[in-house]
């Protein structure tokens, strides 16, 4: 893995964002803080890893916004947000729109330590999938993206304009190298 | 011989015969078909017609029939004097019954009362009367005649009323104390999420053996401390101090308008209010509003307090001003169930009421908030009991200018 996994808080309260990233560093988690969604958003860069932490109500661009930008920008760190009294039907929404989690404040530690670790996961999952589709030759990304679509290994042929025998060994390689054994596997890594 | 008749006979034998001649006793006099017809009248009648003669207890010298209905006791027991009317008036209201009665005889003028009567058997009831003097005996004793109904049922219906409006205020409060407590929520989340990972941290670091670390950290943790009880510290002086705006105030003005505006609750209790103000007042300088709301909150615990020591309608809460050390007091004066034993020295503590019926307890916010603004105001807010009973509260105001004297 090219870049450590870090977790990435964005509070606007100082000690807030202190306390939950020396608490994370004390588990042997790396963090970095953001005062704010735009500082974020200014540094953000989509070789990033690890998980967001981000209160949802922030001065200037909010949680939901936030997620927004990100969403457009493609990005697909996992996003945890941080809600107070009275936020939860902001959570719901955020929820919605992919966001993997929230916490009520008072955060609960052990329950932030968790939700991190899991974050991680989702994260690393999704950084080797990336990894294995990058692998992917020319020609076998071709054939991949024809056989997600539902056609036929004769159909691909005659559409690539190669012999069928030869779509059946690039299929079965970016199959190998996706480490997918089945056709619904392969679609659900495209999705 | 019907009864009406025969009681108008009894009646005629009796004191006042040759005195009057009432409409009632012409129109009994006359024919056979006029009495059956008001006979008939008396007996529907909601309530009971009389005549008697204004002194101690009300001896009456003619009933109608709805008395039993009313009372309990049967017209001709009155009629012939056996009881009295006054016997079972509730005590408690029966000295202001008599001076309303006396007081309206002595203008010539109709009077209307209502007050408790004690039937035979039941609880009491709630009775309206209306009636007049109809003539004068040669000693001067007014004769009255007049009418009594049961309004017991109206009367439960203003206090379901009240009672009503009363859990809407509390509701009210509640709402307020609601937004409050969403504010305080959030303000005081920030340091205790902060708290809580300070502190998770500093048991990790102390198993790390980290010391360095550890000291920084529990000084983050006392910071974070301070700004809770920062928090809270402003959310108590926000109630108060937001709207903070001293003003030049006459304070005649201000408690005539205090009072205007406690009178529409003193109206349903069935209690007065009496201001009772020194001549030439100086201006004072208050928040009025503030004011206001303390006096208010005051006027209306005190008539709360009186219902609950089941104070006679008509009585009095006294509203009071006088300048004493060169400051105004302003004073109320209730002669309710006076401030319990337990309740002494917790009386300002927030969320202490000894409101206790379900319905119209107390959020025990009112005083707590008076002081404070008093306070504020850099008065202080003093209460005694009263013998026999009922409480007084007080407090001063500044005058607007020093006054020498």
């Amino acid at each position: 893995m090219s870049l450590e996994q870090q977790v990435l808080i964005v509070d606007d309260d100082a000690a807030v964002r202190d306390a939950i990233s020396l608490w994370l560093q004390c588990n042997g988690y790396s963090t970095r803080c953001f005062e704010h969604a735009e500082d974020f958003i200014s540094q953000h860069h989509m070789a990033m890893q690890g998980c967001i932490i981000a209160d949802i109500r922030m001065p200037g661009m909010n949680g939901l916004e936030l997620q927004s930008h990100l969403n457009q920008l493609g990005s697909h760190l996992p996003l945890v947000f941080i809600t107070g009294h009275g936020s939860v039907p902001m959570a719901v929404e955020a929820m919605r729109f992919g966001a993997l989690d929230y916490l009520r404040k008072p955060i609960d530690e052990q329950q932030l330590l968790q939700t991190v670790k899991q974050a991680f996961a989702i994260d690393q999952a999704h950084a080797l999938q990336a990894q294995q589709l990058a692998s992917l030759t020319k020609r076998e990304r071709q054939v991949a993206a024809l056989v997600v679509n539902g056609l036929a290994n004769k159909v691909i042929a005659i559409d690539l304009g190669i012999s069928e025998r030869t779509v059946e060994v690039h299929r079965s390689n970016l199959m190998q190298k996706l480490g997918a054994t089945s056709l619904p596997q392969l679609v659900k890594m495209y999705l | 011989m019907t009864i009406a008749t025969a009681a108008l006979n009894t009646s005629r034998a009796k004191t006042l015969s040759q005195h009057y001649h009432s409409t009632m006793t012409q129109l009994t006099d006359t024919n056979a078909d006029t009495q059956d017809g008001l006979q008939t009248l008396f007996k529907n009648l909601p309530g009971m017609a009389y005549r008697c003669l204004n002194l101690d207890h009300w001896p009456m010298s003619f009933v109608s029939e709805g008395c039993e209905a009313l009372c309990g006791y049967k017209s001709q027991e009155l009629e012939s004097q056996q009881v009295l009317w006054g016997d079972f008036t509730h005590r408690h209201d029966v000295a202001e019954v008599d001076r309303q009665v006396k007081a309206a005889a002595s203008l010539g003028q109709p009077f209307e009362v209502e007050y408790r009567i004690v039937p035979r058997t039941g609880p009491h009831k709630w009775v309206w009367e209306r009636g007049r003097v109809v003539d004068w005996l040669a000693d001067g004793t007014a004769v009255l005649e007049g009418f009594i109904t049961d309004i017991t049922s109206l009367r439960d219906a203003q206090r379901m009323v009240s009672e009503q409006r009363e859990q809407l205020a509390h509701v009210e409060r509640l709402n307020t104390l609601g937004e409050m407590t969403a504010a305080i929520a959030h303000e005081l989340n920030q340091p205790l999420t902060a708290i809580a990972m300070y502190s998770k941290s500093a048991k990790l670091l102390t198993q790390q053996g980290q010391q360095e670390q550890l000291t920084q950290v529990l000084d983050k943790l006392a910071q974070q401390s301070l700004r809770a009880g920062a928090v809270i510290e402003r959310m108590q002086t926000m109630s108060y101090q937001t709207s903070h705006q001293q003003d030049q105030v006459d304070p005649v003005g201000l408690l005539k308008e205090i009072k205007t505006l406690a009178e529409i609750e003193a109206q349903v209790r069935g209690y007065t209010i009496e201001l009772q103000l020194p001549q030439n007042l100086l201006a004072i300088t208050c928040d009025p509003i503030q004011i206001q709301q303390v006096i208010l909150n005051l006027l209306r615990n005190g008539m709360q307090a009186m219902q609950m020591n089941n104070c006679a309608p008509g009585s009095a809460i006294v509203l009071a001003a006088k300048v004493d050390h060169q400051q105004l007091w302003i004073r109320v004066q209730d002669i309710g169930t006076g401030i319990r034993a337990n309740m002494v020295g917790k009386l300002f503590e927030a969320f202490a009421s000894d409101k206790q019926n379900g319905k119209t307890a107390g959020m025990g916010l009112g005083l707590t908030i008076g002081k404070a603004i008093i306070e504020a105001h850099g008065g202080r807010l003093n209460y005694r009991n009263l013998e026999p009973h009922g409480a007084e509260f007080s407090f001063n105001l500044a005058f607007a200018h020093e006054t020498r004297s």
